[in-house]
């Protein structure tokens, strides 16, 4: 697995008191995601992290969500390459 | 009688990471302390890593020996204690009695249930036998869900099942174990594994388990337990039935009552509700170098990071210690160097502080001497002694 830092864009739905990323765009790619595997939260400071373990066209990525600067990263891939 | 449901999650670390990375599934997979691969253990092996024989606890090099193709994944506490939240609101919703046994392993008691009437002979039932072909042991579960609960402990446990699986993961699974009471819900619990509902409903379908297991497959008889039961002529609990509660009192004490019960399937212990604590009985942190140190300033610093930690943890719950204890591996080789230690910091010793130090050799240790002066140092100020 690739753990890397990468601010990127993402489309995400807010609905209700959850959010869910729905596509991603990285390396001039827009990938889809098909599946979100799990979500977990962490702290840095006082800022609150979703962690977003997601699956999309076979590969992993992890994304997360810093609620303080609403600022998306990759946080890690997986993927055959 | 009671009814108690004892979850425990199959290969919890490992089946979480399996969860959250597709990828991972179907492989053999260790979890293990981040960078620290080479020194640490395996805190968690899955199910395909545990056909090669690899174990949770098993050193790194050891385990790659038995299965090669093991896959590393540097362990995230976040993540499993968000799992860990997630499946305990999931059984608050069925009980308000729910006690946490570890961070994989909850106890459940479901009151007002009356269970029916007892069979003449428990049903033989091979060990295997995952939970859909019927595995219980004893009179008949309550088929009709009792007044304020709308489901039976068996519906209970498959509720339980399907909503860990479709809130927590599809991957995540628990074996569940259903009883009279809770060691012989462990027990329970503990026969079929992965994915596993077994059931022990009375005393005559725990003797007949009973008769069939290791005397240290139980929860309550450990290692040094069995060794001092063997040494009486004790192999197995129909072995320990025999022996009078006077002759267990005499060789353990208040133990030999719970040794008695036990081999009888009895136990008398409640489950805790959630909003109640059990009482802390010790506070303590470990930490593995990456490295073999003989460096006094490195082995300093390291015993006050941890002196840190569990003093904070003190704090928090307004605790002191009157006894410090610590484990060193290999603590022989650095021996020479802490005999410097104690001839400065000695005097601070304060009375009535009692320390028990073992290596990894059994050995005493002096590197007591300056942590019980370290832990002091912080541990000084009002507060419940326990």
């Amino acid at each position: 697995m690739l753990e890397l830092s990468e601010s990127i864009n993402v489309w995400a739905l807010f609905e209700k008191a959850s959010v869910r990323p729905f596509v991603f765009i990285w390396n001039n790619r827009k990938i889809k995601i098909e599946t979100i595997n799990f979500v977990h939260t962490t702290h840095e400071g006082s800022a609150l992290i979703y962690h977003f373990s997601v699956s999309a066209g076979g590969n992993f990525y992890k994304l997360g969500f810093d609620c303080s600067n609403l600022k998306w990263i990759l946080e890690a891939v997986e993927d055959d390459s | 009688m009671r009814t108690i449901l004892h979850i425990d999650f199959n290969s919890y670390f490992a089946t979480v990471e399996q969860q959250a990375n597709p990828r991972l599934r179907g492989k053999p997979v260790g979890v293990t302390g981040g960078d620290r691969f080479k020194r640490t253990v395996l805190g968690a092996a899955s199910v395909e890593a545990k056909k090669f024989g690899v174990k949770t606890g098993m050193r790194i090099p050891e385990a790659l020996k038995l299965c090669p193709r093991l896959i590393l994944v540097k362990g995230d506490s976040y993540k499993y204690l968000e799992s860990t939240k997630r499946f305990l609101n999931i059984l608050k919703d069925y009980s308000p009695y729910v006690e946490v046994f570890s961070i994989d392993e909850v106890f459940l008691e479901l009151r007002n249930f009356s269970w029916g009437p007892v069979r003449s002979q428990p049903q033989k039932c091979p060990r295997s036998l995952p939970f859909a072909a019927g595995s219980f042991w004893g009179a008949p579960l309550p088929a009709t869900p009792a007044k304020n609960y709308p489901l039976s402990p068996l519906e209970t446990a498959l509720d339980i099942k399907r909503r860990i699986s479709e809130e927590v993961g599809e991957w995540v699974k628990c074996s569940i174990g259903i009883s009279y009471n809770r060691r012989m819900a462990k027990l329970a619990g503990s026969l079929y594994k992965p994915d596993g509902l077994v059931v022990i409903a009375d005393e005559e379908g725990a003797r007949f388990i009973l008769d069939r297991v290791e005397l240290d497959e139980i929860c309550g008889i450990g290692f040094a337990i069995k060794k001092r039961l063997n040494n009486m002529g004790v192999f197995s609990f129909k072995d320990l039935r025999k022996v009078p509660l006077e002759a267990l009192l005499a060789s353990f004490k208040s133990y030999g009552k719970v040794l008695f019960d036990l081999s009888r399937g009895i136990d008398e212990t409640s489950v805790l509700p959630f909003y109640e604590k059990e009482e802390v009985k010790s506070v303590g942190h470990r930490y593995t170098i990456d490295h073999d140190t003989k460096d006094l300033a490195e082995i300093k610093q390291v015993l006050l990071k941890l002196v840190e930690l569990i003093a904070k943890r003190l704090r928090t719950k307004k605790l002191v210690g009157k006894t410090v204890s610590i484990w060193v591996r290999n603590a022989s080789e650095v021996k020479s160097l802490l005999n410097l230690l104690h001839t400065s910091e000695v005097n601070l010793l304060t009375p009535g502080v009692s320390l028990v130090g073992v290596d990894s050799k059994g050995q005493g240790c002096r590197l007591l001497l300056l942590l019980q002066t370290l832990v002091w140092r912080y541990l000084m100020g009002p507060g419940k002694v326990f």
